[in-house]
């Protein structure tokens, strides 16, 4: 039964397209135009337009300088929760490929709360960097920079129970860093990951050109 | 016949939403997923915290230590917690963020 309904289908369309075949100009060109586009009137020409074909080999641009840091402007409507994963794809990146935070909020790519509510005021961020000088290895010295933690953390968050308010008061060590105690408690878990992040804190490791 | 075509064109549709504005969200560098405690809520994945997007929004300051103790585990997250305003329910509740509801289940519950 199904079977016949489909040939009768075809069939009726054969009918169908013969006639329209049949008919002249003027009727053709009337049912042909509502099908479909860019029929040709009667008595005109068909119009076939220009191909045009782009270059075969894209012209060769070089790439940017890795060193040099993409300059990225952000209108703030565009950021919308819609659009959160494409800015972090856009944030600038440290050497290791993790976000660099730090930069982002000092070029006001991103403007995190300081509060739950809308217009709480920033915590006053705390200058002061500490010079952290392993024993007999001065290659290693670390400077750790109160100014950029200060700006996401607040004091209590650290102090005092995970370090002492006193240079020198902790034994600090790689070990125990990786171990996850001291600075090990954000830095490879949420703050930049330790392997790839050494010149970050031992800024003689970065090599001579490039110690801040 | 029909049915098979409705059902494909449905299937299509579906799969192209999923693909498009899916919950099968890229892990990223800081997420904590929380290991469950509750008894006999396997069928349901794990949540998610995505410290990225929490990054972007505000600062470190803003939930530690006030609302979450620095720690993966150290918080005791219930759904019941949540629903009464502590930990994720701080703003999690419909005012500061999205609320927490049978319609927003996967967006922290996901893979």
């Amino acid at each position: 039964m199904r079977c016949h309904r489909v040939w009768l289908l075809m069939v009726m369309m054969a009918l169908g397209m013969l006639t329209v075949s049949g008919c002249n100009p003027e009727t053709r060109y009337r049912v042909l135009s509502k099908i479909f586009e860019e029929v040709p009137a009667p008595g005109e020409e068909v119009q076939h337009k220009p191909v045009v074909h782009g270059p075969r080999r894209s012209p060769v641009t070089e790439p940017a300088s890795a060193s040099e840091k993409t300059q990225i402007t952000l209108p703030p409507e565009w950021v919308t929760p819609q659009n959160w994963r494409e800015l972090l794809r856009k944030l600038p990146k440290e050497a290791a490929g993790g976000v660099d935070w730090d930069d982002a909020l000092a070029e006001k790519l991103i403007q995190p709360r300081a509060g739950l509510g809308p217009d709480v005021p920033d915590q006053p961020a705390f200058d002061l960097n500490l010079d952290l000088i392993p024993e007999g290895q001065s290659f290693f010295k670390v400077v750790f920079p109160h100014k950029e933690h200060t700006e996401w953390l607040a004091c209590a968050n650290c102090h005092t129970d995970i370090f002492k308010m006193q240079r020198g008061a902790d034994p600090i060590t790689m070990t125990k860093i990786y171990s996850g105690e001291y600075c090990g408690r954000c830095h490879g878990k949420v703050s930049f990951a330790l392997p790839t992040g050494c010149p970050r804190c031992h800024a003689a490791l970065a090599g001579p050109a490039k110690t801040k | 016949m029909m049915r098979t075509i409705i059902f494909f064109v449905i299937a299509t549709a579906l799969l192209t939403l999923f693909v498009r504005y899916g919950v099968a969200a890229e892990a990223e560098y800081g997420d904590i997923v929380f290991s469950r405690k509750t008894p006999g809520a396997d069928e349901i994945p794990p949540a998610v915290f995505p410290h990225w997007v929490h990054r972007i929004n505000f600062k470190c300051y803003v939930c530690h230590d006030a609302i979450f103790q620095m720690k993966a585990g150290a918080n005791p997250i219930t759904m019941e917690n949540i629903q009464q305003g502590k930990f994720c329910g701080a703003c999690h509740n419909g005012k500061i963020a999205f609320p927490v509801g049978f319609d927003t289940c996967d967006r922290c519950h996901h893979q």
